[in-house]
């Protein structure tokens, strides 16, 4: 191994390994004890410093990155504008806001609104999660370009990357919407907001949290050194959202400025495998054909699949998602040991001298809730399947290199390899940059 | 410097390059010492157990043991300190530690990014020599990988279901509400709707509405008779209860019940009788019928005045908006309905009883007053007894006669005796011409009733006829008690009259600066007096005035206490406290015995 792998190996392990190690010591110290009898006074929860005007800051903050990104992007094809908008926006949406001002996270609370009108989406809310699918609508992905803190802290410990092929790339691909479809159903029935609570980069942002969480946060950065970007790629949900709007949207960055001359400079400068390289027309027709109507015929079964899946796994896993089950597991697990109140949940549960009966109905509430949520979410799991094996059956002829819109993160390293580029900016003599 | 590294043939890229492999080496370096020193730190703090540490332990003992030895005391404290200041002196170092990691890795992270720039990579596209048969290649692989993925998901989960799947059991052991120490366990029963007994027999252990059950206002067992709200001596806990009321608290096996309300909405509140821990909250909302704003009521009253009642199965409370509600003990809503917006001038506030099945409400007003018994069950009228009565802010008293239930119920300007199996009349006496704010009070063989303005009566509490009455000192707010052969008036100017029940003649009469909108209350020999300022004072109940103690609650109160397993229940202007007692002992500070 070379001399400066090592030190960067070693000097990772040691960063890892101290940050997990912060991260479960300081929380580890107990509350003071007093035996004397005295009463541990009632927690009281410090007064809510946000405010409605703090909140339509951030909202205002957003579109002006959302706007300034679109700028940087298309308008002035500007790297370096946009790498400093998105350290700008780590710092102030990651740092300073500590991560909560979260169009990511924000998918839950639409999700909470819609299934629970009681609960309704704030204004501010609604603005943070369609701000970004709006701006994608128009412009393509500029917020995980510049306005994204986690995209930035991932953005900038790229060092060295290779290509992933493609069938990696489209089996990690398959992460993100199974993620997001059983984390819609999870806040559906009430199980929670897992995108939240398993956010890998918020415990960094706070330099707090467990430290399973802090231990992967650092690892997804390890890990994006060499594989950029991994968790937009291959985890993210809002991603999801925000590739099909870009697939939509109105106009996109390009790699050249005005024309592609086939350099084929540009063919490995985008760390995230985003540009479509020239197809030639498929060789078989009558086969490719062929293997679409298969994947079409198939498709309707991969949906129930995914149903069957879904509905399957829910009972078994519910005790580890759902509140309500977890409770009935603990009761169940006490009241055959003898051994009671072995957690906070079942000493509050026992203490509020409701029967354990009613433990067990919300049990199986919870359950049958859980089955039907996550059966459509397996559907649509095996629907969304289908369709990228459709599409990946099906091939359009391409003359020139483009960016893929709905995996093209607009974050303009392709423009430095474009001979073009430097024609505009008038470095380079434009009879040079012809074909 | 520059031309010295001209002299040495260095390039400008090549000495920054220098420098920035420097920075690494050195980043690294500090990164590894850093890491090291924190990792052993961490280490140290996730055994450290300074609390437990021997040394400080057997110093505390010790002054536990010797609590007059200052000396010994001030070494618990110090060897505390210690113990304490190291640990917090160690995480205080953890944390710069994460800075300096943070700020360690990027300084790395940039040096190394600096090295990629000034070695750039460069891009040789490989030649493609068969572009038709690499993408076909590449799109078969990425199709089996994606079939791979779907296959796994959908293998695994059915894996999962088949692995995993257990028959869930029930949760079958016998219901057991944890009960206090010493006191018989009064479980709330499983199903609350089906086939249910009246559980008045354990009623009657408890303080299950306002005055206890059927407004008595006392137990037969002792309660504390020293403690001091402000400094904590003899009090179990001390909690806010979230929306202020004038209503008084109500308590049930482990539970405390007391209702709030701001200034739109009323709320139940649960707490645990042992710990104080507020159970759960009932916000009273989209009751049909309830008015969309609530009605102008005074501040002395407000929205929440009516002190809740419970059957041992659910609790039920009333709002000045005409809200009724039942909500079992895990908070959940039964039953909700609106009596309608009671036309009173300063706000409802009548309490509500529960006798043998039967919800007991008392809503008078200016004009369509009524009395009504309703099912606790399903909230359904039983009988409802048209009043021709004015505004009132009485409760009734329960007691039982011959077998039968009876509930006096007091309004300007009668006192009626009702059956509470019909809802008929019984008896009644007239001529109590006053804004009637004081409940009646019974031993059982009287009734006894009176209000300032109006005049205080004694009857027979078989045929209402009339014993003693008098015009003297008479309460306006606190409700008098009738304890020990002794009838008890505490009145808004501060006096307490004892009189005695058969004649009415006055025993003693005790004055003091401050009056009282608290209800007195008895247990065993002694009798509560809670003046608006918040001193409560326990006199004997007895045929002399003899003071046992005075007792700082901290702050206003006008809330009528429970009593239930040798327990005191209090609500104050802000705070619910549960008061066991501060011992005997003649260095009980803040407690100051009366003269």
């Amino acid at each position: 191994m070379p001399k400066r792998s090592r030190i960067w190996a070693w000097s990772w392990t040691l960063v890892v390994a101290a940050s997990v190690l912060v991260a479960s010591g300081v929380q580890r110290f107990p509350k003071p004890d007093f035996r004397s009898g005295y009463t541990v006074p009632q927690y009281t929860p410090p007064a809510v410093e946000r405010t409605a005007a703090r909140e339509w800051l951030d909202v205002g903050l957003l579109t002006g990155g959302l706007v300034l990104a679109g700028y940087f992007a298309l308008a002035r094809r500007s790297r370096r504008g946009l790498w400093i908008l998105s350290v700008a926006s780590l710092v102030w949406f990651g740092l300073v806001r500590k991560g909560c001002v979260c169009p990511v996270g924000s998918i839950q609370n639409v999700v909470l609104g819609l299934v629970s009108p009681a609960d309704g989406i704030p204004w501010t809310v609604a603005g943070i999660f369609l701000l970004p699918l709006v701006a994608a609508l128009v412009v393509g992905r500029v917020f995980c370009a510049g306005v994204c803190p986690l995209g930035a802290i991932q953005d900038l410990v790229i060092f060295r990357w290779r290509p992933l092929p493609l069938w990696l790339r489209q089996f990690l691909g398959m992460i993100p919407p199974t993620y997001l479809a059983f984390a819609v159903a999870n806040v559906a029935v009430g199980a929670g907001f897992w995108i939240c609570r398993y956010d890998p980069f918020v415990g960094l942002f706070r330099r707090s949290g467990p430290a399973g969480l802090i231990a992967l946060g650092w690892i997804l950065l390890l890990i994006g050194t060499v594989v950029p970007r991994p968790y937009c790629r291959f985890l993210c949900p809002y991603g999801v959202l925000l590739g099909w709007c870009s697939q939509l949207s109105r106009r996109h960055l390009t790699i050249s400025p005005d024309q592609c001359i086939q350099c084929r400079l540009c063919e490995e400068s985008c760390p995230f495998d985003a540009i479509r390289v020239p197809t030639p027309p498929h060789p078989d027709r009558a086969a490719a054909r062929r293997r679409m109507v298969y994947a079409l015929v198939l498709a309707p079964a991969w949906v129930v699949l995914g149903a069957v899946a879904g509905w399957a796994a829910a009972d078994p896993l519910a005790a580890k998602v759902h509140p309500d089950c977890a409770l009935a597991a603990e009761l169940r697990t006490e009241e055959s040991t003898g051994k009671k109140e072995q957690s906070w949940e079942t000493r509050v549960f026992r203490a509020s001298g409701r029967p354990l009966e009613q433990a067990e109905e919300a049990d199986r509430d919870a359950r049958r809730r859980l089955r039907r949520a996550w059966a459509w979410a397996g559907a649509w799991v095996g629907g969304v399947f289908a369709v990228r094996r459709i599409a990946l059956g099906r091939r359009s002829e391409l003359a020139d290199y483009v960016p893929d819109r709905g995996q093209c993160l607009s974050c303009g390293r392709c423009f430095a390899y474009c001979p073009r580029e430097y024609v505009r900016l008038g470095e380079l003599d434009g009879i040079r940059g012809q074909p | 410097m520059s031309e010295r590294f001209e002299q040495s043939n260095l390039s400008s890229w090549q000495l920054w390059s220098a420098i920035l492999r420097g920075v690494v080496a050195g980043t690294g370096f500090v990164l590894c010492v850093a890491g090291a020193v924190l990792a052993l730190a961490c280490l140290q703090l996730r055994h450290a157990d300074p609390l437990n540490s021997p040394a400080r332990l057997e110093a505390i003992r010790a002054a536990q043991q010797s609590p007059q030895n200052a000396e010994l005391v001030a070494r618990a404290r110090e060897l505390d300190l210690l113990a304490r200041r190291a640990f917090f002196a160690q995480q205080y170092l953890v944390r710069r530690g994460g800075w300096i990691l943070w700020i360690g890795a990027a300084l790395l992270f940039g040096a190394l990014s600096g090295t990629r720039w000034l070695q750039p990579r460069v891009v040789v596209p490989g030649l493609d020599t068969s572009p038709e048969e690499r993408v076909e290649r590449e799109r078969r692989a990425a199709q089996r990988a994606l079939t791979l993925y779907m296959s796994l998901l959908v293998g695994g989960a059915v894996a999962v279901g088949l692995v995993l799947r257990t028959p869930a059991p029930a949760v079958s052991a016998p219901l057991r509400t944890p009960s206090i120490a010493g006191e018989a366990t009064l479980a709330p029963a499983s199903d609350p709707v089906q086939s249910e007994e009246p559980l008045d027999d354990l009623l009657a252990q408890a303080w299950p509405a306002f005055r206890g059950y059927g407004g008595r206002g006392g137990v037969q067992s002792p309660a504390p008779t020293r403690w001091n709200l402000e400094t904590g001596e003899g009090v179990l806990w001390k909690v806010e209860v979230p929306r202020h009321a004038f209503s008084s608290p109500i308590v049930w096996s482990n539970f405390v019940f007391v209702t709030g309300a701001d200034s739109r909405h009323g709320a139940i509140y649960c707490f645990n009788a042992d710990s104080g821990q507020l159970l759960w909250e009932h916000e009273v909302r989209d009751v049909p019928g309830s008015p969309p704003t609530p009605p102008k009521v005074s501040e002395d009253t407000g929205l929440a005045a009516p002190t809740p009642a419970t059957d041992g199965r659910r609790v039920f409370a009333v709002f000045a908006t005409g809200d009724l509600i039942a909500c079992d003990f895990s908070g959940r809503r039964r039953w909700a309905r609106n009596l309608g917006v009671p036309k009173n001038p300063y706000g409802h506030a009548s309490s509500l009883q529960i006798y043998r099945g039967r919800l007991i409400v008392q809503y008078d007003q200016e004009t369509g007053g009524r009395l009504l018994a309703l099912d606790p069950r399903t909230g359904q009228t039983i009988w409802d007894v048209p009043r021709d009565v004015k505004a009132g802010w009485s409760t009734p008293v329960i007691w039982t006669a011959e077998g039968r239930g009876l509930a006096a119920v007091l309004a300007n300007p009668k006192l009626i005796a009702h059956d509470l199996e019909t809802g008929r009349a019984v008896w009644q006496v007239e001529h109590l011409e006053a804004e009637i704010g004081t409940s009646p009070a019974t031993d059982g063989e009287r009734v006894f009733a009176g209000n300032e303005y109006a005049r205080l009566v004694a009857v027979s509490a078989t045929d209402g006829k009339e014993l003693w009455s008098s015009d003297e000192d008479l309460p306006d707010v606190a409700s008098p008690l009738a304890w020990n052969g002794c009838l008890f008036t505490a009145t808004s100017g501060g006096i307490v009259t004892c009189r005695d029940v058969t004649d009415g003649r006055r025993l003693w009469l005790q004055e003091w600066d401050e009056g009282f909108y608290s209800s007195p209350i008895a247990a065993a020999d002694a009798v509560y007096l809670i003046d608006r300022k918040g001193l409560a004072r326990v006199v004997r109940a007895a045929r002399t005035f003899e003071p046992i103690s005075e007792n700082p609650c901290g702050e206003a109160c006008g809330a009528t206490p429970a009593i239930a397993h040798g327990r005191l229940y209090l609500r104050t202007a802000r705070f619910l406290a549960a008061i066991t007692g501060a011992p005997p002992a003649e260095s009980a500070s803040g407690n100051t015995s009366a003269p």
